[in-house]
């Protein structure tokens, strides 16, 4: 057994390069995206509503592994846990993305027109939920809510971090049961209010739990390319080692089978029963070369990763981590994008332009900027936690 | 135990997993190389140790696993395409999405059954009867916290002598030598006694009077019956809706069910035979729909052909020949009714034989006269 070296306690500053080359990354996607935004509006809102979503949703994904791991107790996950705050600095950065979405609703949103929904009977008595005061107010309910306990459990392990008190990681226990019910609601709505009501006709009770889930995957995924990468680079401690990433591997992977589970579950209900109303939104999926995107989602989201991830060695092999959530992340934002465009009318036409270029840049360089801003405030690994030395020697 | 019997292996007991991973890289450090570690749980890692390979479970696993998504996915096949064909919805015969949630289902099942028989059958090399390692007092902690190492005798640096020494150690508990076990006399001794063979009788009275107890009394109360005790009127039952209490309506006068038009010729042969006309057209369906029937309904006594030499001929009165120059010469409607009344021993067959179906079986037997004798025209 060797004996535990100290850990800091104090932020580990990013190499410039990284700050660099977050930097240009933002620079050129923005450029793109303002070109997008110049030639077509629409296409530039719902990319923007993608990218929206996407750091969110992502966001409240790595918050949500933070609160798991105080609720189930989990020991091997503490030295992960500090990143996961980290990347949970997604959800106050997202705010800043929503400004675009609530200018661009008119383009998004058919229920916001008047004279739609004064001709249309089913929006007609949708109205009294789809209308842009409550959809405001409830954007403020889910973001006062999520960045509440945001600064909650960050500031209880950043205080942890100067005083080592225990008692914060009893705050933590109890934060979180409240945390993981308001999660599944607000998500649930939130994924309703943003994405099904593009289509407003169209309903599934599957979409909130089917987006919620994609959250955590999004965010687990990030989790792991992050500590694969740090780990690579050695920049945690040596003491996490294969027993802590197979872990990580197989809630990646278990939970991305759940993932599937649900949506395929989604999909073969309302294929199966094959009323209009419900299946209209497949179709518009399988038309005009969106079946491609069907298919490579169903390939790059399900079949890959699950065939990757299935051994156990695979599971502890760095570098596989690392290109596996880097194609969760790819796909999940895909996902999102197969979720958006074919809903509003004349983006229904096709998939992908070099209009589209500009947003994957730009989710990145945000991604980057979260990182570097968390990572400036606070260590790597969350060091005077009292149950971290428990959770560095974590075997299987 | 006694101690002259052959010493088989050594196993050394331990009070943690960190201790045994300790003495297991001292041992193997001596040169040891034929161990193995007994656990009350599993301790992940340790084959590493140990020096052999990653397990080969995962194999079994994984081809098990494709077996069952395979004989899932072709059973579904055969089901919906081949043996059963149901339309759906209008979806294709055979849909396979509609199946998914069973084929993965089966495919989960197939590995892990398959994983647990070859572990235990395979790997484990189970069943076996007898083990020296239960025969040692050390096998009470082994099961429950203490963590042990075996070394087997067939190892070089075995030696009965030393190998408490070699295996001693600060944290060692203990070490004992592991003696080889007779043979296993279970079946003989224990299987095939008396009074095992005994107890199987008296279980087997109890459990099938127990059963028969519980049909009787129990079963008669189903756990749900809200499907079968519902608000409607059911035939030949009570019901307090209508004035005379009962849920059947009587009929209206002239009532008739579909396909049960009343026959009007019972006591009147000639009428039948002069006033009904075969209704169906002569086709091949409805020939062969007539064969079907005559085949069913007439052949045991009537003969494959037609000739009175069916099977059914010693036990029953014996039927006619249809070929006689009567029954030639009778029309459509005359066997009609002979078919719907009966006919001296012929019971009445309208309850077998629909109206239709009497009809088509009549222009089979007409076929069959023919081909008995055929007038000259056919035959040029």
């Amino acid at each position: 057994m060797t004996t535990p070296t100290a850990i800091s306690s104090a932020p580990v500053l990013m190499p410039r390069s990284l700050r660099q080359t977050a930097i240009a990354i933002l620079v050129v996607g923005h450029l793109l995206v303002a070109a997008c935004a110049l030639v077509d509006l629409d296409r530039f809102f719902a990319n923007w509503l993608v990218l929206f979503v996407f750091a969110a949703t992502a966001g409240m994904g790595a918050l949500f592994l933070v609160a798991l791991e105080y609720v189930v107790n989990a020991r091997w996950s503490i030295p992960f846990r500090r990143l996961s705050e980290h990347l949970a600095g997604l959800i106050p950065v997202s705010l800043l993305l929503a400004i675009p979405v609530f200018l661009g609703m008119h383009h998004l949103y058919e229920w916001t027109h008047a004279d739609v929904v004064a001709a249309d009977p089913i929006l007609g008595k949708k109205a009294a939920y789809l209308n842009i005061p409550f959809f405001v107010a409830r954007f403020v309910l889910y973001y006062l809510i999520w960045l509440l306990f945001y600064r909650l459990f960050i500031r209880l392990s950043q205080d942890q971090d100067r005083t080592g008190d225990e008692t914060l990681t009893w705050r933590g226990i109890k934060l979180a049961p409240p945390f993981i019910i308001l999660f599944a609601f607000t998500m649930s709505f939130a994924a309703i209010d943003w994405m099904m009501s593009i289509t407003p006709h169209w309903f599934s009770t599957m979409f909130g739990p089917s987006a919620a889930i994609g959250g955590i995957v999004g965010g687990l995924a990030l989790l792991t390319l992050v500590s694969a990468q740090l780990k690579m680079q050695g920049m945690l401690p040596e003491r996490i080692g294969p027993d802590h990433f197979y872990n990580l591997g197989a809630l990646l992977f278990g939970l991305n089978t759940l993932w599937t589970y649900i949506s395929f579950s989604e999909f073969m209900l309302i294929w199966y029963s094959n009323l209009p109303v419900e299946m209209a939104w497949f179709l518009q999926r399988q038309e005009h070369g969106w079946s491609l995107v069907t298919l490579l989602l169903v390939f790059g989201r399900f079949i890959i990763p699950f065939l990757a991830l299935l051994s156990r060695p695979s599971k502890m092999n760095l570098k596989r981590l690392r290109w596996v959530s880097i194609l969760l992340l790819a796909t999940y934002g895909l996902h999102l994008y197969w979720v958006v465009l074919p809903g509003i009318p004349h983006l229904h036409d096709g998939p992908f332009s070099w209009m589209d270029l500009g947003f994957p840049l730009a989710a990145i360089g945000y991604g980057l900027f979260a990182w570097i801003w968390r990572s400036s405030r606070a260590a790597l690994v969350a060091a005077r936690d009292p149950r971290l030395e428990s959770g560095l020697s974590f075997h299987l | 135990m006694s101690e002259s019997r052959k010493v088989v292996g050594a196993v050394a007991l331990y009070p943690s997993p960190d201790a045994l991973v300790a003495g297991l890289e001292e041992a193997r450090k001596r040169g040891f190389s034929r161990l193995d570690v007994v656990s009350p749980y599993p301790l992940h890692g340790i084959d590493h140790l140990l020096g052999k390979g990653p397990s080969k479970l995962g194999y079994v696993a994984l081809v098990a696993g494709l077996l069952g998504v395979t004989l899932s996915k072709v059973a579904q096949w055969w089901m919906s395409q081949v043996d059963y064909p149901l339309n759906v919805g209008g979806k294709p015969l055979f849909s396979w999405p509609a199946f998914l949630p069973v084929t993965f289902e089966l495919m989960v099942l197939f590995a892990s059954i398959a994983t647990v028989i070859s572990m235990l059958a395979i790997f484990n090399r189970l069943p076996q009867y007898g083990s020296s390692l239960l025969r040692s007092p050390l096998m009470r902690d082994l099961t429950c916290d203490k963590f042990g190492m075996v070394v087997d005798a067939r190892d070089p640096q075995f030696t009965s002598g030393g190998i408490r020494e070699a295996l001693g150690g600060a944290d060692v508990l203990g070490v004992d030598l592991l003696h080889e076990v007779r043979p296993s006399r279970f079946f003989s001794e224990q299987i095939f006694s008396v009074r095992f063979l005994l107890l199987l009788v008296v279980v087997s009275f109890v459990s099938v009077t127990a059963t028969r107890l519980v049909w009787k009394y129990a079963g008669s109360f189903p756990p749900f019956d809200f499907m079968k005790a519902q608000e409607k009127l059911n035939p030949q039952h009570a019901s307090t809706l209508f004035a005379d209490g009962q849920g059947m309506r009587p009929l209206q006068a002239g009532t008739v069910a579909r396909g049960h038009l009343p026959y009007r010729f019972a006591d009147d042969p000639d009428g039948a035979g002069t006033q009904l006309i075969n209704p169906i057209p002569l086709t091949a369906a409805t020939l062969e729909r007539g064969r079907d029937r005559y085949d069913t309904n007439c052949r045991h006594c009537h003969g494959i052909r037609g000739r009175g030499k069916g099977s059914l001929t010693s036990a029953f009165p014996k039927a006619p020949s249809l070929h006689g120059k009567k029954l030639r010469a009778w029309t459509d409607g005359r066997i009609y009714h002979v078919l719907t009344v009966g006919q001296n021993a012929m019971p009445a067959h309208a309850r077998q034989i629909g109206r239709e179906d009497r009809w088509q079986t009549i222009h089979y037997v007409r076929a069959l006269q023919r081909s008995l004798n055929a007038p000259d025209a056919d035959l040029q």
